[in-house]
């Protein structure tokens, strides 16, 4: 970049978003959360597990990204979110649509929609949450391909809460369950090209030679 | 590299190689340049037993980008 080039700031933010996002790290670990938030739906005694995916993804995470991810990209402290802002969209959002959705049902079946109604529309609800963070992630990496993910999280929230399934809890549990399979396999994908096609990297040592690369994978 | 270093907390030195497209050499000379005039913050450590060095703006530095940022959008206005 030259001197009189005008520098676009949020371009480069966005781009620097983006890259830190094409290793699909953070799409197996939302499917995996994901797949043990479908099973606490199966039997409350899953959701020791849950919590415990929580707690202990995080770290799995920044410990493959570690491993496998920082020798080939090299290593950036994104900026952090101010927590009441992003806390307070959700919030609003999570309301509005939900609100919305409970309007619509009220007007659609004349009366207050009963607990099966309710759990039959969950699927088209999360597939409208799942809008919204796509939404939020369009804008931080200016990528549009990211709104495919909404579009497929809504489809597929339609037809299960359309399906007529004999308790509407299944059509629920089912949701989050291939919700977790595909981003598990679509990160795991992502994952996989990502080490094949970028090479470790090293810095050069104090002699000034630029060191080996020791591992492709 | 100022203006990646503007919008993140810190990077090292692999990934403003990789984000800038600079060489080492190039990359190395602005780092030394820029830590000289307070500009960044340039912190060397060893992760496992590969070198690593991490950079960030400081508060000049982030101030003097600001001000760069400001004068140039001067000068595409009036161009």
């Amino acid at each position: 970049m030259w001197m009189n080039e005008k520098i676009n700031i949020r371009e480069i933010r966005q781009k620097i978003y983006h890259d830190s996002m094409r290793d699909g790290v953070t799409e197996m670990i939302t499917g995996v959360l994901l797949l043990c938030a479908s099973l606490m739906f199966v039997n409350s005694g899953f959701t020791v597990l849950y919590l415990f995916s929580m707690i202990y993804l995080n770290k799995g995470m920044h410990r493959i990204r570690e491993r496998y991810i920082h020798p080939r990209t090299g290593y950036v402290e994104l900026k952090r979110e101010e927590p009441k802002r992003t806390v307070g969209g959700i919030f609003l959002y999570f309301f509005a649509v939900g609100l919305l959705m409970y309007v619509v049902l009220v007007l659609a079946e004349g009366a207050l929609p009963s607990s099966d109604a309710m759990y039959r529309w969950t699927p088209t609800f999360i597939g409208l949450m799942f809008l919204g963070a796509m939404i939020y992630l369009r804008e931080k990496t200016g990528s549009t391909g990211v709104l495919a993910w909404a579009a497929y999280a809504i489809a597929v929230g339609l037809f299960f809460s359309l399906y007529g399934f004999t308790s509407p809890k299944d059509g629920v549990t089912l949701y989050i369950m291939l919700m977790g399979i595909s981003f598990l396999l679509i990160g795991f994908y992502k994952f996989r090209s990502f080490l094949t096609t970028h090479p470790v990297m090293q810095e050069m040592d104090e002699a000034g030679q630029q060191g080996e690369a020791g591992e492709t994978t | 590299m100022m203006a990646h270093l503007y919008v993140v907390e810190s990077a090292d030195f692999l990934f403003l190689m990789k984000q800038t497209g600079l060489t080492f050499g190039n990359l190395s000379s602005h780092m030394t340049r820029l830590e000289a005039a307070g500009f960044i913050e340039v912190e060397k450590e060893f992760r496992g037993k590969k070198p690593n060095t991490r950079l960030s703006l400081t508060e000049a530095g982030r101030s003097a980008f600001e001000d760069y940022k400001e004068n140039m959008k001067q000068i595409f206005e009036e161009l």
